[in-house]
């Protein structure tokens, strides 16, 4: 019985919303809204770092969804509404002064875009530049790049492979991406 | 899961170690591309499940007060429906016994045909999946066209009609050995049941209670193909089954798994739940399968919910 709770609901999003602009029923808004709460209330537990807090937050969300949602174009009403929301935690965060809880850091990094037209040449050049910045990662950072990005392990099996625990390989593994970045864009500006 | 849509049940079972590491690796490769995702994750790994219920119950209480909601519209409705399955099932053994010494002599009629066709071709299982003759129709339109205690008269029909299903699986196996060990590879489909109005799944979930029993995978309801009260396929049973024997292919391994929907006013199947699977990693799989398949004709309002079983 456990599928009960969890039906799978991101084809009537749209519809929702649809029905929702049509009629201005709050209640087809809230039932919207109910549906990914979960959704916006883990991102703000993640930035906001308290519940309570997060709790107020995932309603000042839908206050500020209920003035935005009919201005701006939505195509995929979930992920309008994390980007909605991850902003709203990051100004109550600097309006509360209060970035010494998170620093911008540890923000989850995004993808970065590498040369997707960049034909055989330019992506054997790519690829030895990033053998070489993955030579110049401090050893931790390397194995746990390494072992998670080219050897597909898991953090879990990554901590029980180098003994290091579960937050420092998730560490390593967002640093060492973000050097190898950093010195790909660095290469990347010589070539 | 494709980028931006994000499965928290999943994310659940990965946090409570459930998962494995394969699976967490692909859960954890896709969290470095995908930042929503990531912040899922790390927010729900701030404290303990339980206390994240909590604090979503008491968001969802906020935000129905907040929209006039009626706290109905939300389906958190699992000690209600497990109240209604209690019933449901009540009603098997009341109903079900009388229904059995009544339908014995249509029952045999038809195990008659059914052997007949199985026998015509033993190799070819899924010729079971044709529409067979409808005794129960008649009986069917009566009880719908009789409305007064509606839910349990309803109910009693769903779940004789599979303990009816179930009887005909049973003399099926016996007159016909060599289906039996065909049923491994059928790759077709059943409506056990459909639920009164939406969201009241319990009549089709004591139908599938009932029908979860059986052995044998298939067994045609063709009662369902012939009442234009109820959702059909909208091309028909034969091509739906055509589709989802091509679309069961390709998956990733070999199961069966449970479903219940409704079909929106446009005939999209939707809210697509699975209510119980051999092998969890063909959940999204059958879901996805379900969800972009061809559309569905609604039936009349009070019937939308859908149950239906899908082999792998």
């Amino acid at each position: 019985m456990s599928g009960f709770g969890t039906p799978k609901k991101d084809v009537d999003d749209d519809a929702l919303l649809r029905h929702y602009r049509d009629t201005g029923d709050m209640a087809v808004l809230g039932e919207l809204y109910q549906a990914h709460a979960e959704m916006v209330y883990y991102v703000c537990l993640r930035y906001l770092k308290d519940s309570e807090r997060s709790k107020d937050a995932v309603m000042q969300i839908f206050e500020e969804l209920i003035h935005k949602v009919n201005k701006q174009e939505i195509q995929r009403f979930s992920s309008w509404l994390y980007v909605l929301s991850r902003n709203h935690c990051l100004m109550q965060l600097r309006v509360a002064k209060n970035r010494h809880h998170v620093s911008i850091d540890e923000f989850v990094e995004f993808p970065l875009a590498m040369h997707p037209d960049g034909d055989g040449a330019e992506k054997e050049k790519q690829l030895t530049a990033l053998e070489r910045c993955m030579e110049r990662l401090p050893e931790k950072q390397k194995r746990s790049v390494d072992l998670f990005f080219l050897n597909e392990k898991c953090y879990k099996e990554i901590a029980e492979l180098t003994g290091y625990s579960l937050k420092e390989v998730k560490s390593y593994i967002q640093n060492g991406k973000r050097n190898l970045r950093l010195c790909m864009e660095a290469s990347d500006g010589k070539g | 899961m494709e980028k931006g849509k994000v499965d928290i049940e999943f994310i659940r079972r990965y946090i409570r170690g459930e998962l494995t590491p394969r699976e967490m690796y692909v859960l954890e490769r896709q969290a470095q591309a995908d930042p929503m995702l990531m912040d899922i994750i790390l927010g729900m790994e701030q404290e303990t499940l339980d206390v994240h219920d909590d604090h979503l119950a008491d968001i969802r209480k906020r935000i129905a007060e907040c929209t006039g909601q009626r706290q109905t519209a939300t389906r958190r409705l699992a000690p209600l429906q497990r109240w209604a399955v209690a019933a449901s099932i009540l009603a098997v053994l009341t109903v079900g016994a009388w229904w059995f010494t009544r339908e014995d002599a249509i029952i045999e009629q038809h195990e008659a045909t059914v052997a007949a066709t199985s026998e015509q071709t033993p190799e070819m299982p899924e010729a079971e999946a044709k529409p067979l003759p409808e005794p129960e129709a008649p009986a069917t339109k009566e009880r719908v066209a009789d409305t007064a205690p509606r839910t349990v008269r309803i109910a009693a029909a769903d779940v004789a009609a599979a303990n009816q299903a179930e009887k005909k699986e049973e003399r099926l196996a016996m007159v016909t050995p060599k289906a039996d060990t065909g049923t491994g590879l059928l790759d077709s489909t059943i409506v056990v049941g459909y639920g009164t109005q939406q969201r009241s799944a319990p009549t089709g979930v004591a139908a599938r209670l009932v029908a979860a029993e059986m052995d044998t995978a298939v067994a045609a309801s063709a009662r369902a193909a012939e009442n234009p009260n109820k959702p059909s396929p909208k091309e028909g049973w034969d091509a739906y089954r055509q589709y989802l024997r091509n679309a069961v292919k390709l998956a990733p391994g070999q199961g069966v798994v449970d479903l219940a929907f409704t079909v929106d006013d446009e005939g999209r199947p939707t809210d697509i739940a699975v209510i119980e699977t051999t092998n969890e990693k063909l959940n999204t799989f059958a879901i996805l399968i379900v969800r972009d398949g061809p559309r569905w004709l609604r039936g009349n309002a009070t019937q939308r919910d859908v149950t239906l079983r899908i082999t792998f």
